[in-house]
């Protein structure tokens, strides 16, 4: 099953599916021009031989997006089709910054309610035999938390107050950041490779991408940000040169956010390596709206990053695993998968980070589970973390370049193509 | 002693409050950069360079870092010039200086981007970029024909009355005759250098860095090569030229206004510190004040010749 955005080139195919599923709603011509329109979002899911599933159309008003229609072939129903339309508009809007969600249903119509009220959206009023036949329409919102509005960047030189090896080639750096804004779940920061100086450093030239592991307030006006970074070549070796009270570069809260998981809703995040850190702060938000599992995963035991401060957190279950068996389970973090998922799979949201490889068969699992809230945080080179150097693309499955640094770091598992990523 | 350096310039006919602009392709369309930074702190910003239709770029990778450098391949990615005029210039405040750069693969793509662009009070100049080094046609072609520029440029100035800039290749053998052949073809301005046409390979996979094998050089490792051609543009022509090539700070950029730029184009530097463009520009006036230069348009040119040891 694969979702896409429909355009005007799709128009033969969405307009037989339109025919045949939701009979009156459109015209030939009402229906070309939605396709062409800037504000329109339809976006189709495609099953097994590309066939047609479902169709959902939207439309977006500034901060607003108001879903029109929803329609899913009779073969195809229950299984899991409008969720993951729902998902790919979620998706969109949350990269759009759309505060808020719209709808009217009939009031008989007690799969879409249920859906929709699975999703968040709740009642706010009633249209009096507003459909033909006399049926009362019920009209649903959803505002989007203020978890989606992300916080304006700062860039700053600043003071690093701890930056001590955490076993194997493992560092942890702790900055004292003025005026940082809260990074949100999966944000990141750029930093200089290595302390500055007097003179601009010009080699190594670019900035690293890391992400954002703890933030506790420090004193009025400065912010103790953590990170968690590998030595891997010559710029993270300068870094884990860097002394207190040296001064590195940071530029950030960068990037999108996690989508915390619906209320209630039970959610696993598995971490690899130093991607454990982009999961933290979603542990810590998730934990308190249901309950969380964490998996953490590494080689050996000292490979092995941050454990404490996730056991630490509210709500959160502690899975370690590592290869030689070490710490915890003996094998993978994908190993442990199946059980926490469970027979539900559905009802459960899936975040990972760590190793590309990693994620593809956390991603793969799910997918088979049929667990479709899977989202996964990238990483990728890129020299300014804010969307104008363009070098960050990785190709997506709905055609073209996704620029990670603004449109991610954080992906559905779905959209990624995962055989084009560098 | 202390009074306020003037730190305007006029450059090709555009008044600039100070000499430092963005390079094209490294400024996005300009509201990227307002998180960090009022935009009137720098003297302009050239824009990502447009197409007639939006166009998509290349493969990952896309680029990489080199010693005191990096190379990029991105292609001219951008969203096409109707979408920058309908959506990204109207976001922009009112005061902020915006050149816009175009791209084609003839000569009349240019001029029609040219006219189009011309139709909006908001953009102040026009840059032809007649130098990208890592698309497939276009661009490089016309940088490096000093027959074919002329016909670019020729064009391009019948398509719109607006301060034309030609931005030039550093990829030639005679960056003065390039120059001439602007001058002589109608242009107001010079942008110099584009970046250096280079590769790297990763021994560890025996492949190319980047996707397209092909990229270009910028950032301070080309900054010595750029100065000396601004040098050898400006004893060529007499329209004014603007600076570009691994400026990371005012001291930098001084060293491009003393051999003879008007004004400057950060690029690189954008990306690992969003506000290098206005710290350069107030970096500038200091030098210029420290050293007794009343108006910093008195550095351009006033590089020292006469012969050492006096």
């Amino acid at each position: 099953m694969s979702v896409g955005k429909a355009g005007p080139s799709d128009f033969d195919e969405i307009w037989a599916l339109c025919d045949a599923w939701l009979p009156g709603a459109w015209s030939r011509g009402s229906l070309l021009d939605e396709l062409k329109r800037r504000e329109s979002w339809v976006f189709w899911v495609k099953g097994a031989g590309g066939l047609a599933q479902g169709v959902l159309f939207a439309r977006s008003v500034l901060d607003e997006v108001e879903i029109l229609n929803v329609a899913v072939a009779p073969e195809a129903r229950r299984s899991g089709v409008a969720r993951r339309l729902l998902s790919a508009v979620f998706e969109r809007a949350q990269k759009e910054g759309i505060r808020r969600f719209l709808l009217e249903l009939r009031e008989s119509n007690a799969p879409a309610y249920s859906l929709y009220e699975s999703q968040g959206f709740v009642v706010v009023g009633r249209r009096s035999r507003y459909y033909p036949g006399g049926e009362d329409a019920v009209l649903m919102t959803l505002e989007t938390s203020s978890q989606n509005a992300r916080p304006a960047p700062v860039r700053a030189d600043v003071e690093v107050l701890e930056n001590s090896a955490e076993g194997g080639s493992n560092y942890r750096l702790v900055l004292a950041v003025p005026d940082w804004p809260d990074a949100l779940p999966g944000q990141f920061l750029m930093l200089s490779a290595g302390a500055r100086t007097e003179v601009e450093r010009t080699d190594p030239l670019l900035p690293r991408p890391m992400a954002v592991f703890r933030q506790t307030e420090l004193r009025p006006g400065h912010t103790q940000v953590e990170v968690l970074y590998k030595v891997t070549g010559r710029g993270s070796g300068l870094l884990s040169n860097a002394k207190a009270g040296e001064r590195l570069r940071v530029v950030g809260p960068l990037g999108g956010s996690f989508s915390l998981p619906p209320a209630g809703e039970r959610s696993i995040l598995v971490g690899g390596g130093t991607g454990i850190a982009s999961l933290y702060k979603l542990a810590s938000d998730a934990g308190e709206k249901g309950p969380v599992d964490v998996v953490l995963g590494a080689r050996t035991e000292v490979d092995l990053m941050g454990v404490s401060r996730f056991e630490s957190l509210t709500g959160v279950t502690l899975h370690l695993t590592t290869e030689d068996g070490g710490c915890g389970h003996r094998g993978r973090v994908t190993d442990l998968l199946p059980d926490l998922m469970g027979t539900e799979p559905d009802a459960v949201s899936l975040y990972t980070c760590g190793p590309t490889p990693m994620m593809r068969a956390c991603a793969d699992l799910a997918s088979q589970a049929g667990l479709t809230r899977c989202w996964v945080s990238l990483e990728n080179t890129m020299a300014c973390g804010f969307g104008v150097c363009l070098g960050c693309a990785i190709p997506v499955k709905e055609g073209g370049f996704s620029l990670l640094c603004r449109a991610g770091p954080v992906y559905s598992a779905s959209e990624i193509q995962w055989e084009g990523l560098p | 002693m202390s009074q306020k350096v003037d730190t305007r310039v006029s450059f090709a006919g555009i008044e600039l409050r100070n000499p430092v602009l963005t390079a094209s392709g490294t400024f996005g369309y300009g509201t990227e950069f307002e998180d960090f930074m009022d935009l009137t702190r720098i003297g302009g910003f050239v824009g990502k360079s447009l197409t007639r239709s939006p166009r998509s770029g290349n493969p990952p990778p896309r680029i990489a870092e080199t010693p005191s450098g990096m190379l990029n391949a991105i292609s001219i990615e951008n969203i096409g010039v109707e979408a920058f005029l309908e959506e990204r210039l109207p976001a922009l405040p009112e005061s902020v200086v915006v050149i816009a750069s175009c791209f084609g693969t003839e000569p009349e793509d240019y001029a029609e981007l040219a006219a189009r662009l011309s139709e909006s009070p908001r953009v102040a100049g026009i840059e032809v970029n007649a130098s990208c080094p890592h698309v497939k046609s276009g661009g490089i072609e016309f940088g490096q024909d000093p027959q074919l520029l002329g016909r670019l440029i020729e064009r391009v100035r019948a398509a719109t009355s607006k301060p034309l800039l030609a931005k030039l290749s550093p990829n030639v053998s005679r960056i003065g005759d390039m120059a001439k052949v602007c001058e002589d073809f109608g242009a107001d301005g010079i942008s110099l250098i584009n970046t250096v046409q280079a590769m790297e390979v990763d021994i560890k996979t025996r492949r190319p860095v980047l996707s397209n094998v092909l990229g270009g050089l910028s950032g301070p490792a080309i900054r010595p090569i750029a100065l000396r051609m601004v040098w050898q543009a400006s004893q060529a022509v007499n329209i004014p030229i603007c600076g570009i090539g691994g400026i990371l700070t005012a001291e930098d950029a001084v060293k491009f206004l003393l051999c003879g730029a008007t004004a400057v184009q950060v690029g690189t530097a954008n990306y690992m510190n969003p506000l290098a463009a206005a710290e350069i520009a107030e970096g500038i006036s200091a030098y210029a004040e420290a050293n007794g230069f009343p108006r910093v348009a008195d550095l351009i040119g006033a590089l020292d010749l006469s012969e050492r040891g006096g």
